[in-house]
């Protein structure tokens, strides 16, 4: 394996723990303004180190450019679509959960 | 009659497609043809041209891009990268903020920083056996001018460590945050608004140092 396949894997691994955990907080935060700060954030930073890590393999320059900006296109829609689930829920009525634990 | 001035035109900078087509639309068909050039005209005095070779640029990278590069798809290329750009225009004319590069790099570092950072604390929260989250809604009323800096700030906001833009009531934003840190959620919000507004070279005052935590 090459120096940088090697990179290349590290980031995919750190993406895909960074997907885990955040489908760890959608299973454990508890109510759904909470487990929306685990899809919109830990997913991002997962998905955007998948899209480093793809394009450190990838053969040319345009495909990597093009991995980016799948990664800049569902960074927009994610952060539109949170706000707009937090506001049907707020809308609504969810009730926020409010609890506090300290660290 | 002499609605279609210099001042009348420069106001139209500020409205929506939509407003000015209504707009056009009560003058006479001779006045609509001035009227839309004079409004080109002053969209270029406004500095929009640095905005028309930005959208160019971004739409011919993202077409080489998607086309992985092949000289080939240029002839088909370039029709669609002006007809795109010429619909970017018509959809959402220049708003004439005099946003510079260096600005816009040095905000995307700060962005890019932010969200791994947001990442980092979310994921770390999520995955602690006790869970240590104290949840909180608080208010912030915007300065910001409404379009582009309040949407800008609203995507940043919830990508950055923990707040999440819930809603929006007129000026004043709803935000979640996953941590209850008093004032110094506030604190944040100024910060990453002031940053905003130095993106599009307004003018809000930089906030006040913060105050010392107890």
């Amino acid at each position: 394996m090459s120096p940088l396949e090697l990179l290349s894997a590290a980031f995919l691994f750190a993406g895909a723990a960074f997907c885990l955990a955040g489908t760890v907080g959608v299973l454990r935060f508890p109510d759904v303004y909470c487990r929306l700060h685990a899809l919109t954030k830990v997913d991002n930073l997962g998905l955007g180190l998948v899209v480093v890590g793809l394009a450190l393999r990838s053969s040319s320059w345009a495909t990597a450019l093009k991995l980016l900006l799948v990664w800049l296109f569902v960074l927009i829609s994610s952060a539109f679509t949170c706000q707009l689930i937090a506001r049907a829920a707020l809308r609504r009525g969810a009730v926020p959960w409010g609890g506090r634990r300290e660290p | 009659m002499t609605n279609a001035g210099p001042t009348r035109a420069d106001t139209a900078l500020d409205l929506a497609l939509g407003s000015s087509a209504v707009e056009t639309g009560d003058a006479g068909q001779e006045q609509r043809h001035t009227g839309g050039l004079r409004k080109v005209g002053s969209w270029f005095r406004a500095g929009a041209w640095k905005s028309a070779v930005a959208r160019v640029v971004f739409v011919s990278v993202a077409w080489w891009a998607l086309c992985d590069g092949d000289p080939k798809s240029f002839a088909f290329g370039l029709p669609v990268v002006l007809t795109v750009s010429v619909v970017s225009f018509l959809l959402s004319p220049p708003q004439g903020y005099g946003w510079r590069l260096t600005e816009v790099i040095r905000f995307a570092g700060f962005f890019l920083a932010g969200s791994v950072h947001g990442g980092f604390d979310v994921a770390r929260r999520a995955l602690a056996p006790s869970l240590p989250i104290s949840p909180v809604f608080v208010r912030y009323r915007m300065r910001l001018p409404e379009g582009a800096p309040q949407t800008v700030f609203r995507i940043t906001l919830s990508l950055m460590p923990g707040t999440l833009n819930a809603d929006v009531l007129g000026e004043e934003l709803v935000v979640h945050s996953l941590v209850d840190k008093g004032a110094g959620i506030h604190h944040e919000l100024e910060k990453l608004e002031w940053r905003v507004s130095r993106l599009f070279g307004l003018g809000i005052p930089p906030p006040e140092p913060e105050p010392v935590h107890a």
